[in-house]
């Protein structure tokens, strides 16, 4: 493989590695850091809603992705939290699988991941 | 499908007590806080209207922040007992630190990472910077809310086979 581009990679942040590996590995199921990635589909009974106002007008756009399938990675099982990605946009949602219910809470670019900060302890 | 811990019901069967004078919608709530199905129950959209959505000016050097948690965020940190001055502490560790390390903040998402104190355990929170802007009051915009609260007690598992 070329070395430049492992280098290249070795550069990205979690979050830029994710959703390069997000698409290409859709649709199929793969293990990374202990989190867990999966793909998932919905019927017409899927209810979608935005728990943040500024993303109402993704609703719509993230209720299509999901009735046709998308490979999502989540990031806690008690609270329902994942990355949900489509073509051209990631979702951060809480969702219910089994009620058929998604809380919109976020959503970015592919190329726009987010940033990762980690505060050091305060001394 | 999963129950919460006994630390959480009583958190927000506490907060929610407060918040509701009818006693059978509230027994309905308390019998389903401690069910098998709990930690689904409070991602639905019914319980939020017990939480509020509150917006917080936060003075910076210089720089007027406008915080936004919304009711979602809300519902966590009471589940979680993690306070408002909590978060506003990490939020100001937040900016301090992107000054400090000359990063500037940009509309967009992030994923802070931290502690109010060293005795406190990890808090995750996610933000959505909406709007940046150095006109007249400089007021930015953000979404906070807290993703997968503590760390240490997230619970990961494995692929399904």
């Amino acid at each position: 493989m070329n070395e430049t581009f492992i280098e290249s990679a070795q550069k990205l942040t979690a979050p830029e590695r994710r959703e390069i590996m997000a698409r290409l590995l859709a649709e199929q199921a793969t293990e990374e850091f202990g989190t867990i990635w999966k793909s998932v589909r919905f019927d017409e009974k899927l209810r979608v809603v935005a728990y943040a106002a500024e993303q109402e007008k993704f609703v719509a756009d993230l209720r299509e992705l999901l009735k046709n399938g998308a490979l999502i990675r989540i990031e806690n099982q008690s609270d329902g939290t994942c990355e949900i990605y489509g073509k051209e946009r990631t979702f951060y949602a809480t969702m219910s699988e089994k009620k058929g219910f998604v809380a919109l809470l976020g959503s970015w670019l592919p190329n726009e991941p987010p940033r990762e900060i980690f505060l050091t302890e305060i001394s | 499908m999963a129950k919460l811990k006994s630390d959480e019901i009583r958190r927000l069967t506490a907060h929610l007590k407060k918040r509701t004078n009818d006693a059978e919608q509230f027994n309905f709530i308390e019998d389903e806080l401690r069910g098998e199905e709990a930690t689904e129950f409070i991602r639905e959209p019914e319980i939020l209207s017990y939480f509020t959505e509150s917006e917080i000016e936060i003075d910076f050097e210089e720089t007027k922040w406008i915080l936004k948690m919304i009711r979602y965020t809300h519902l966590r940190m009471i589940q979680r007992g993690i306070s408002r001055d909590t978060i506003i502490k990490l939020f100001k560790r937040f900016i301090e630190f992107c000054r400090k390390n000359n990063e500037v903040i940009t509309v967009g998402a992030y994923t802070i990472f931290g502690k109010s104190d060293s005795q406190s355990k990890s808090i995750t929170l996610r933000i959505d910077v909406d709007d940046v802007s150095d006109k007249k009051g400089k007021a930015h915009t953000v979404t906070v809310f807290v993703g997968s609260g503590n760390v240490e007690d997230a619970f990961f598992i494995a692929p399904e086979q």
